[in-house]
């Protein structure tokens, strides 16, 4: 089996960064972003197993490139969850809507976090 | 002849001479009020944490205008970063005031917009609306565009609020980048008041030669283009001198066509923007208050010190000519419409201070200094200048108006501090050295000229040319 | 000695030949060129300072931050404890005896601590304890600056440092409002008891953004045991209802609709607006009739909540009162009432099609618009 490939889309620096290396540990490859614009270009060039993304981040909005994502054939398979700040009700079931796998609200617990992020590779959709 | 000349020189060494000396007294003023506002804005918001606003269910819903004309080049650049700013209960109308250009068509091909059924609420009257539309993405839901006939920007706006949903409305130019948290940080004032707050304006910054990304401005520099420089000294000045002492004694006339969020009823009850004017941002104030005052409501206006807004300032004479030359057009306009408010104590502080203090130091101001350059050239052509007394005075004026730019300076250093180069600081310093004989007399030229063209009736808007940003 | 004198007298014999007006103009220019060197100075060595400090915290930051990275992503290690004893460890390589040091780490701990819970939150805790960074909160509370001060108390409600409870507690009776009340909330967050008297003896107004913090608090603690809210909403401070009004839909405290069918007739607009959107929240279906009877006689305002309640309760009682509505001349409550039409499902819509024959065109636009 391939290394799994993890797409983190986040713009504080210090959770990006936590997260990343976190990540790395646990054995992946994986992909920082810290805006819409960069994720879309890393989209386009890798096959991300996991996209983990921030719902208010620059130029391109979380929920905009979940839908992206989930649109696209070529992608469609690729396990979203998303993190926001804002656990409100509507704004989670906007994300779900839209295509996402699982949701988490900031601020999160890691080893959750990790967890999630173990379980959405294990059963791959599609 | 002699006894005309005598009196002319009587009236250029007194009356000048001490009108002068009081518009100094009002700067120290203002910068003393200044000063105590910004402290007391540092003081009470450093340890705020805006998540609360984030997060919560109970934050006020938001609507955000901009109007658009012809802006092909950046509209959707501008779009996403409105659709991304910091806030949750938000939805951003983006109008095309008729633009001549394929602004709407990019519009369509970004967000994948579509016609939809609308029914208008056609609180104020516009020109009329060709269509709305919305995306065909769940999850662009907060986007609405409006399509209209042209208006001008004042028409769209009115556009704008008719179509909005939300109780308070931003108002902003299309072209501005906002930093993402303005939102978070106009809608705060409105309910840490104890009174009602109608309006809240964020300051303005020029956006020459800084570095943006994605619609976001990531790096702040001084513009290269020295005109634009001379911009962002005057823009400091007005708004950290200026505008904050206003608001601190609840006297403001003017928010910033650029950045302002107001309460939409009060809005809709004013009437609206006027089209009847070039200065419609100051207008509406000036009616809204009215519409505050008429019905004896205690009220605020304020002010944050912030920098929320980047705009692009004109780069060449011509450009700036013409909106200046708006701009003083606008100012008298708005104060000869509404000059009942001149001196009238039922309208308190906007009675007694404010207005006086537009007119007589905002629009007497230039046309007094011009009719003094004429005396003085006529003095000189008659050999009648007492040189050392001259050079006195006009060094004492020049001081003045260093002193003044470098406290604009230091409040910026002491506060926000967004000019982190220290070359930039520098080329800031000593451009307050130069502009009181290269940028001064220019403003000076153009305020003189828009207050001729007000008089003989001239209507022309003055188109505003954009390269955009990158 | 002798130029001196000379050049004295001469400057003195210019200034009393000096018509006044010049002479006073020759002192504004002298006090003028003295402020601006004094400020340039100022303004220069403002920044020459801010700019070592600023390269100095940076440095340290980015050692700060390392070792943070480090700790997050091994904390969940199998033995946490050498984690943490590790960590501590190598703060204690950097010279945290110097006070902006140790502010920096203070800083960054916080901020961690702001972006993670559980888990995470816990761990990160225990080092800012072991490294007793909480005497810095303490300072702070203790601080003469009220500005100060009450970061103070939101950062010991960050860290949960229930340790510093008493010191809040006392400034629960601080002169200033703004201390009082972040005081008093974090006081209920630290102790996790519902002691809410506090809202029966408030006399002030609760400005609506310490509202929000204060619900932002209540509703994110777990707290043992949860108030009726409805318990205050006959408090005579309209702010206080307020606040209990939205703790009410918050936690859905059903058992308060009859109090909310009470503040229907509150005398201020502001409560009446807001009761009437709990019960709709609520679906009270027995508080139908009573915002009806409400109907007649408020403002259009208050007509477009009532009618958006009934939207919400769609017991299907209302739908010819809704039906008149959808007529009415003003937008906003004809618009509302199509909505709340199109709420009710099946029955509401047929009813909407078949006005929509007879309406006028605005009211067709609106039938159009909300059943697209």
């Amino acid at each position: 089996m391939p290394i799994p490939k993890i797409l983190v889309i986040e713009d504080e620096e210090l959770v990006r960064k936590v997260v990343e290396f976190r990540l790395k540990k646990e054995g992946y490859d994986v992909y920082p972003a810290k805006d819409g614009g960069e994720a879309l270009e890393l989209i386009e060039q890798h096959q991300f197993d996991v996209i983990l993304v921030d719902i208010m981040i620059p130029y391109v909005g979380g929920l905009e490139i979940t839908q992206k994502v989930k649109s696209d054939p070529k992608t469609a398979s690729t396990q979203i969850i998303v993190v926001s700040a804002n656990g409100l009700e509507n704004v989670i079931l906007e994300a779900f809507a839209l295509g996402a796998d699982d949701f988490i609200a900031k601020p999160f617990n890691l080893p959750e976090l990790m967890m999630r992020v173990k379980k959405h590779i294990k059963q791959p959709v599609g | 002849m002699k006894i005309l000349i005598d009196y002319i020189q009587l009236f250029f060494q007194e009356f000048i001479f001490y009108y002068a000396l009081a518009v100094m007294f009002s700067y120290v003023i203002i910068a003393l009020l200044s000063a105590w506002e910004m402290r007391r804005y540092l003081h009470k918001n450093t340890p705020t944490d805006y998540r609360n606003l984030l997060v919560s269910e109970f934050a006020p819903s938001v609507s955000i205008i901009a109007p658009a004309y012809n802006e092909e080049p950046n509209i959707v650049d501008n779009v996403r970063s409105l659709l991304s700013l910091h806030y949750n209960n938000y939805e951003v109308v983006v109008v095309n005031d008729g633009s001549k250009d394929d602004t709407l068509r990019q519009l369509i091909m970004a967000f994948e917009l579509v016609k939809v059924d609308f029914a208008i609420n056609t609180r104020i009257k516009t020109e009329s609306v060709r269509g709305i539309y919305r995306s065909e993405s769940k999850a662009l839901e907060r986007l609405v565009v409006i399509d209209k006939e042209n208006g001008g920007k004042a028409d769209a706006l009115n556009a704008g609020i008719n179509v909005a949903k939300n109780d308070l409305i931003l108002c902003i130019d299309a072209d501005c980048i906002i930093e993402p948290d303005a939102v978070l940080k106009l809608v705060k004032p409105f309910m840490d008041e104890p009174v009602r707050v109608i309006g809240a304006g964020g300051v303005v910054r020029i956006a020459n030669s800084c570095e943006v990304q994605h619609g976001r401005l990531v790096k702040v520099h001084m513009p290269d283009n020295l005109l634009s420089r001379f911009q962002v000294l005057e823009y400091l000045r007005g708004f950290l001198m200026g505008r904050l002492a206003w608001s601190r004694i609840n006297g403001l006339l003017i928010v910033s066509g650029a950045l302002g969020l107001f309460d939409k009823d009060i809005v809709i009850k004013a009437g609206g923007y006027s089209t009847k004017t070039v200065g419609e941002d100051m207008e509406l104030i000036i009616r809204m208050r009215k519409y505050m005052h008429k019905h004896k409501l205690p009220y605020k206006l304020v002010y944050t010190p912030e920098p929320l807004c980047w705009t692009e300032a004109p780069a060449n004479l011509n450009v700036l000519g013409r909106q200046r030359n708006r701009w003083s057009r606008g100012t008298l306009e708005s104060l000869l419409m509404h000059r009942d408010i001149l001196f009238n104590p039922k309208y308190g502080t906007l009675g007694m201070l404010s207005f006086p203090y537009w007119l007589l130091v905002e629009w007497l101001g230039p046309i007094l200094e011009f009719i003094g350059l004429i005396i003085l050239v006529t003095l000189v052509a008659l050999g009648l200048v007492h040189w050392t007394y001259s050079l006195i005075l006009f060094a004492m004026v020049y001081a003045f108006v260093l002193v003044i730019s470098t406290l604009t300076i230091i409040y910026e250093e002491l506060s926000y501090r967004q000019y982190t180069s220290g070359r930039d600081l520098i080329k800031l310093w000593i451009l307050s050295f130069l502009e009181p004989f290269i940028y001064h007399p220019l403003i000076l030229y153009w305020e003189i000229k828009g207050n001729f063209d007000f008089l003989t009736g001239k209507k022309a808007w003055g188109k505003m040319s954009r390269n955009g940003f990158r | 000695m002798e130029t001196f004198s000379f050049n004295a007298t001469f400057i003195l014999g210019f200034l009393d030949e000096l018509p006044p007006r010049v002479y006073l103009a020759f002192w504004i220019l002298l006090i003028c060129l003295a402020l601006f060197c004094l400020l340039g100075i100022f303004l220069i060595s403002k920044r020459m300072i801010s700019n070592y400090m600023q390269r100095r915290d940076r440095y340290w930051n980015a050692q700060i931050v390392e070792i943070m990275t480090q700790f997050m992503v091994r904390m969940d290690n199998a033995d946490p404890a050498d984690s943490l004893r590790k960590t501590v460890h190598e703060f204690e390589q950097l010279p945290l005896k110097k006070a902006y040091i140790k502010q920096l780490l203070y800083k960054q701990v916080i901020n961690y601590h702001r972006n993670f819970t559980g888990n995470s939150a816990d761990k990160l805790r225990d080092l800012f304890r072991k490294l007793k960074l909480d005497s810095l909160t303490e300072h702070k509370l203790k601080s003469w600056d009220s500005s100060t001060k009450i970061a103070g108390i939101l950062e010991a409600a960050e860290m949960q440092l229930e340790n510093l409870s008493p010191v809040i507690e006392r400034l629960i009776y601080s002169k200033s409002s703004e201390i009082r009340i972040e005081a008093q909330t974090t006081y209920i967050y630290l102790n996790k008891h519902h002691s809410f008297h506090f809202l029966k003896e408030l006399n002030e107004p609760i400005l609506e953004w310490h509202q929000l913090i204060l619900l932002n608090l209540i509703t994110h603690i777990k707290l043992k045991e949860l108030p009726l809210f409805s318990t205050w909403l006959n408090s005579s401070n309209s702010s206080v209802v307020e606040l209990c009004l939205k703790l009410v839909l918050h936690f859905q405290q059903f058992e308060a609709q009859d109090k909310l069918i009470q503040l229907l007739e509150h005398p201020d607009v502001k409560i009446q607006s807001l009761a009437i959107k709990v019960l709709g929240e609520f679906e009270a279906v027995k508080a139908e009739e009573s915002l009806e009877k409400r109907y007649a006689l408020v403002d259009d305002k208050l007509k477009v909540d009532i009618i958006h309640a009934l939207g919400r309760i769609a017991s299907g009682k209302q739908l010819n009162f809704l039906l008149e509505a959808v007529n009415s001349p003003v937008f906003e409550i004809a618009f509302e009432a199509t909505q709340a039409l199109q709420n009710h499902g099946e029955p509401g819509i047929s009813e909407l099609r078949k006005a929509y024959l007879l309406a006028p065109t605005i009211t067709k636009e609106m039938i159009e618009q909300v059943l697209a």
